[in-house]
């Protein structure tokens, strides 16, 4: 689906409103004629969202996705989406890290009380 | 698939009413094929793309090109929140699994983020890429729904 350098590279430059505007109109055009193109531009959107919230776009970049993609609802909500499932997996990460340390502290402590009657 | 397209380049040109837009596109272009069939020679795609670029253009004058930064609010948030554990739950566990990872804290955050996760998984970073896909767009419509079952509750 993804393979093309130029090509992911001109579906981000679309999103960050870099082309002129016959560009973007040649863009569109395609968007409409070709579904892979289609999808392939969701996929570098959601890549886009995904660098933004993980704070990996340049300052420019930043700004230019804030004030053209992320002025609308559904793309805030995507946004919103992925800090949830940040909030969600560290959480998930977190609890995972407890039950773990518990378990060897458990162990540790049997440890030393099986010592313990073998010694007595 | 023509209304597909329409209506995901309506919202990316920040339209709130992406659909309506699409279906009255379509609308227009329909009333003149008789005259076009006659007519028109070359791509249908960049007849149509040009009635979707007029009716754009009259869309933002009408919203006088003003728009809202839309900011979800903290019970929005929360109705997310519970709508993202119900639609987690809904995913296989691979998926699940692979989503939470894939967010995770762990990985670097910058550019290598994605192959970083490939390489845990052992996959390619395309694999990876459009095994996200298609997980996140399953997300997506399973929150839409839900958000949309708790708004009307």
């Amino acid at each position: 689906m993804v393979q093309n350098l130029a090509q992911e590279n001109l579906i981000r430059s679309y999103f960050l409103g870099e082309l002129s505007q016959n560009e973007q109109d040649e863009f569109e055009k395609r968007l409409l004629a070709d579904p892979e193109f289609l999808q392939t531009s969701r996929v570098i959107e959601w890549e886009l969202l995904d660098d933004y919230v993980l704070e990996a776009l340049s300052g420019s970049d930043r700004v230019n996705l804030e004030s053209r993609l992320l002025m609308s609802a559904q793309q805030q909500r995507k946004v919103q989406l992925i800090r949830l499932l940040r909030l969600k997996s560290n959480a998930s990460v977190f609890i995972k890290k407890r039950s773990l340390f518990t378990r060897y502290l458990g162990r540790i402590l049997f440890t030393r009380y099986l010592g313990r009657i073998e010694a007595a | 698939m023509i209304r597909q397209s329409l209506i995901q380049i309506f919202i990316w040109k920040t339209c709130s009413d992406a659909e309506y837009l699409a279906d009255e596109t379509l609308d227009r272009v329909m009333l003149r094929v008789p005259k076009l069939r006659e007519t028109y020679k070359g791509n249908p795609s960049a007849y149509i793309h040009a009635v979707a670029k007029k009716l754009l253009a009259e869309h933002l004058q009408l919203e006088n090109s003003v728009h809202e930064n839309p900011r979800t609010t903290d019970i929005e948030t929360e109705k997310m929140f519970g709508c993202l554990e119900r639609c987690l739950s809904n995913l296989s566990p691979y998926s699940r699994d692979l989503i939470l990872d894939y967010y995770s804290e762990e990985h670097p955050k910058n550019v290598s983020h994605r192959k970083d996760v490939a390489e845990d998984l052992g996959i390619s970073v395309n694999q990876l890429r459009v095994r996200m896909y298609r997980i996140r767009k399953t997300l997506e419509a399973c929150m839409q729904a839900c958000m949309g079952q708790e708004s009307s509750v």
